[in-house]
């Protein structure tokens, strides 16, 4: 890894404005967008702290 | 520290190790970054350090699991017919979720495999980039050419580990696949990071697993993973969980909540992390814990086809120890997972790498891609 490139000087800056963009475009599709919560618990009549996901291949 | 802060040199060199290593990225690569809200920050980094090099990343923002508008959105951006030696380099990260894998199969459907490379990023952030890429490829790939050469010679185990595990297992290599993360590209499939880890699904496993690293849950999990100072003790006997503890009482009582889901104590899978990076299990819930050299078993859903397998599950439990010495049917000396030598030979095609229809299944060690 010694051989890496150096983290460019100066680039947080340009950072904030790729997140910013990135943010708008979200912003722009995703909150027209139906579905895409994870919404499944693994037991509803317990503790929130633990939520399950499901995957693709049991949604469908 | 804020989110742009954690971009030092130790990410950006695990940027680069994904762009050289893991993607071996060619100047007339198409990169596409799809990555969830939850994983804004690392896709940005990664685009930086795409533009440094003078790629122009397409940008795709998609919702975790279910998005009505994510095959449009990726469908845009995807070249609607493949040009010269141009290959569509596909980039997608997620903290928690692995999402739209059939979308992306059918939208890359009408490339030749060698034309397009996704890759995959769970637990997308600081310790994948940091640790999760440390090691290469091929390193890896090496490490797991040498578990995969024994095991599927073998027609039995027995594992004992440091913490107390003391497990006894036999094998069944012809119908029961490997999975193999390497995090090597193979045309048509998908890579998944972090990698290293060789798994399988044990004929028959009996006798103690003392998880002392992290436990790893395919759920949202906002809780402290590791195991180093409440270990969860769990007797198996014929493949499943008899009994476990912990002296942890949220631990123990969570863990009771997982497997009281059906088929959840089943052992669907015996794993071997090989990601000689990971020596320290990190807070949060993630695929890096499962690395670590040592043995862990995954509860409930296997790594397997359904039918093969013979049960589904929605839950996927892995509990890790750290380190392992395997012995294999009747050898005197084990075979040390935290000192393994790297094999000089070519890593073994694996049968579920032959099956066309499981394009993703060399890299799939939870069976949660599909």
């Amino acid at each position: 890894m010694a051989s890496r490139p150096k983290l460019p000087e100066g680039i947080m800056v340009r950072l904030r404005s790729v997140i910013k963009d990135l943010e708008a475009a979200e912003e722009q599709h995703l909150d027209r967008t139906p579905g895409g919560e994870i919404e499944f618990k693994i037991n509803e009549a317990e503790a929130l702290w633990y939520v399950a996901y499901k995957t693709d291949a049991a949604a469908s | 520290m804020s989110l742009d802060s954690e971009l030092d040199q130790q990410v950006w060199d695990g940027i680069q190790s994904l762009m050289d290593d893991y993607a071996q990225m060619r100047p007339s690569d198409k990169i596409v970054i799809a990555y969830t809200s939850d994983s804004r920050t690392p896709a940005a980094w990664v685009a930086l350090a795409c533009e440094q090099r003078a790629f122009v990343p397409s940008m795709v923002p998609m919702r975790p699991l279910r998005d009505a508008g994510f095959r449009a959105r990726l469908a845009e951006v995807i070249p609607e017919y493949p040009s010269g030696d141009d290959r569509i380099m596909l980039l997608v990260f997620e903290r928690e979720t692995m999402s739209h894998n059939r979308i992306i199969k059918s939208i890359l459907a009408k490339y030749h495999p060698d034309q397009y490379q996704v890759i995959r990023a769970i637990n997308s952030g600081r310790n994948l980039f940091v640790t999760g890429l440390l090691m290469k490829p091929d390193e890896l790939s090496a490490l797991n050419t040498t578990l995969l050469e024994k095991c599927r010679q073998a027609h039995s185990l027995r594992i004992e580990a440091k913490g107390g595990t003391r497990l006894e297992a036999e094998l069944d290599n012809q119908k029961f696949q490997y999975k193999s993360s390497r995090g090597v590209g193979v045309p048509g499939k998908f890579v998944v990071i972090p990698a290293g880890e060789v798994a399988t699904f044990p004929k028959s496993i009996s006798g103690t697993l003392v998880a002392d690293f992290a436990i790893n849950v395919n759920i949202l999990l906002d809780k402290d993973v590791r195991l180093a100072t409440r270990p969860v003790t769990v007797e198996i006997e014929s493949g499943k969980l008899i009994d476990f503890d912990c002296p942890d009482r949220e631990m123990r009582d969570f863990l009771a909540k997982c497997f009281e889901r059906k088929n959840a104590t089943i052992v669907g899978e015996l794993g071997f992390g090989t990601n000689k990076a990971v020596t320290e299990a990190v807070f949060e819930n993630s695929h890096l814990n499962k690395r670590i050299p040592g043995v862990h078993l995954g509860f409930g859903q296997h790594n397997q086809t359904d039918e093969v397998a013979g049960y589904i599950c929605d839950i996927h439990i892995d509990l890790c120890a750290k380190g392992g010495l395997i012995w294999f049917d009747d050898a005197k000396d084990p075979l040390d997972l935290e000192q393994l030598t790297p094999s000089q030979n070519q890593h073994p095609q694996l049968v579920s790498g032959e099956d066309v229809v499981s394009d993703d299944a060399e890299d799939d060690c939870c069976g949660i891609l599909r």
